[in-house]
């Protein structure tokens, strides 16, 4: 167990290490996510009195379409310089490398996300962040559910010929209870609603990151195998 | 892995696989028979309501044939053999085929009843998330050259998109109205004339014969397939 988190931490650090020093992908996809944001504006002619209404799902579809090229990406730069099969062949388990990629991913979004929330605030002057902690918790829970069928799917479709339309294709209708769950847990948080509202969405999103992650590290090795 | 193996020397009798077309071929025949001219007409509904005799049991047999990728995947996985993986293929396309005759059926019927081909409720947003997740299983299979790759893949993906599926449900339950009508509540109320019932049991036999007919064909040729790769392969051709 102790190996495994040391190998995961290795395999995450030289991903970071890496990103850290052309800082070139994270750069790009921020300002898709903020292209998105800025297009749903003229899509949707949002003004003051609607824009409330319209955050939650102009976020997550932000998050997701972000999250996807992070994702695509994730297991490309390990092919593209035929690394993948050296780390196919080290002697680490393959739960090592599925949290490595996982966590990568994982805060990958997370930083966009500090990035793109502010930014969507200003822009609409809608307050998203008023119960801070919940909504925290929210992006956090539906990143986690988010990224775990993500890392899996990225894995699989990274060998495939069509790689960059499959990897939506087969990801998102996977992800419509998550994206569920996760929107309307965040507009009644915005909507300053009961409590009662949004912590059984809460509690379902946990349900659904706990299930897929379980899954997910059950059934990687076979992935793992064939890349 | 014996009983795949036996069903597949059984089809091998060209007697065998003639018999069960006929057999569907009349059972689909007394199921048009008995739903579009013996059932009893609808109190409150008019003749488009004979759709359900067809309607519900596609849907029952999309819903069989992807649980029989999930379990085929599951035994894949566990065994390694290829068969388990061409029952889970033809599961799937099975399974594509029914639901979007469900779909279909249901938007025909829809139009005239709620005056729309489509509403975004529960049970039809769910029947839809369902085909695109089984179309996107196809899609990936069609993808993937190397046949332990493709297995391994499909397997994985059959086995997440079945575990989805009544997380799919039961999130869209909670998102949407019901509109749905249920009409068979259980087995003693059906809330339909005994007339009805009989014709929905042999509707229901009728695309069970149909199933089991389609699936046996494609199955074997399936494997046929396979043969004649590998002995292509063997034979460096």
């Amino acid at each position: 167990m102790k190996n495994t988190l040391l190998s995961a931490r290795a395999v995450l650090m030289k991903d970071l290490r890496t990103e850290w020093r052309t800082r070139e992908f994270l750069g790009h996809t921020f300002m898709f996510a903020l292209l998105v944001i800025v297009i749903f504006n003229f899509a949707f002619k949002i003004n003051p009195q609607n824009a409330p209404g319209f955050a939650s799902g102009i976020l997550w579809i932000s998050f997701l379409f972000a999250g996807t090229l992070g994702l695509g990406r994730s297991f490309l730069v390990e092919k593209e310089n035929d690394c993948i099969q050296g780390l196919a062949l080290s002697p680490v388990d393959r739960t090592a490398i599925f949290l490595a990629k996982f966590a990568g991913n994982l805060i990958f979004l997370l930083i966009i996300q500090v990035i793109v929330v502010p930014a969507f605030i200003v822009l609409y002057n809608v307050n998203v962040m008023e119960n801070f902690f919940m909504q925290c918790l929210v992006f956090l829970l539906g990143d986690v559910g988010f990224m775990t069928l993500g890392t899996l799917i990225a894995a699989m479709s990274v060998n495939l010929k069509a790689r960059e339309i499959l990897l939506p294709v087969l990801l998102l209708p996977l992800l419509t209870p998550l994206l569920i769950f996760a929107a309307s847990a965040t507009a009644s948080l915005v909507g300053g609603d009961d409590p009662s509202a949004y912590l059984g969405r809460i509690r379902l999103l946990a349900a659904f990151d706990v299930i897929f992650f379980v899954v997910s590290l059950l059934v990687f090795e076979y992935i793992m195998d064939e890349l | 892995m014996q009983i795949l193996e036996k069903i597949l020397r059984l089809a091998d009798h060209r007697l065998v696989r003639t018999g069960l077309v006929l057999a569907s071929a009349v059972l689909m025949t007394a199921a048009l028979y008995l739903s579009l001219v013996w059932a009893p007409e609808a109190v409150g509904e008019t003749d488009v309501y004979r759709i359900i005799f067809f309607h519900v049991p596609t849907a029952i047999m999309s819903y069989l044939a992807f649980f029989i990728v999930f379990a085929a995947s599951a035994a894949y996985l566990w065994k390694g053999e290829l068969l388990f993986d061409r029952v889970a293929r033809v599961g799937g396309e099975l399974g594509v085929l029914f639901c979007s005759l469900m779909l279909l059926t249901g938007m025909i019927w829809g139009k005239q009843r709620w005056g729309a081909w489509w509403l975004w409720e529960p049970r039809l947003t769910t029947a839809l998330i369902l085909l695109v997740i089984y179309a996107g299983y196809l899609a990936l299979r069609n993808v993937v050259d190397n046949q332990i790759t493709r297995a391994r893949y499909a397997a994985v993906f059959g086995i997440i998109g079945f575990i989805d599926v009544p997380i799919v449900h039961f999130a869209i339950k909670m998102w949407g109205n019901i509109m749905h009508p249920v009409v068979i509540k259980s087995a003693s109320d059906t809330g339909m004339s005994p007339e009805m019932t009989v014709a929905l049991r042999v509707g229901m036999l009728a695309f069970l014969a149909l199933f089991a007919t389609v699936f046996l064909l494609r199955f074997r040729l399936e494997n046929l397939s396979a043969r004649v790769s590998s002995l292509r392969a063997s034979s460096g051709d």
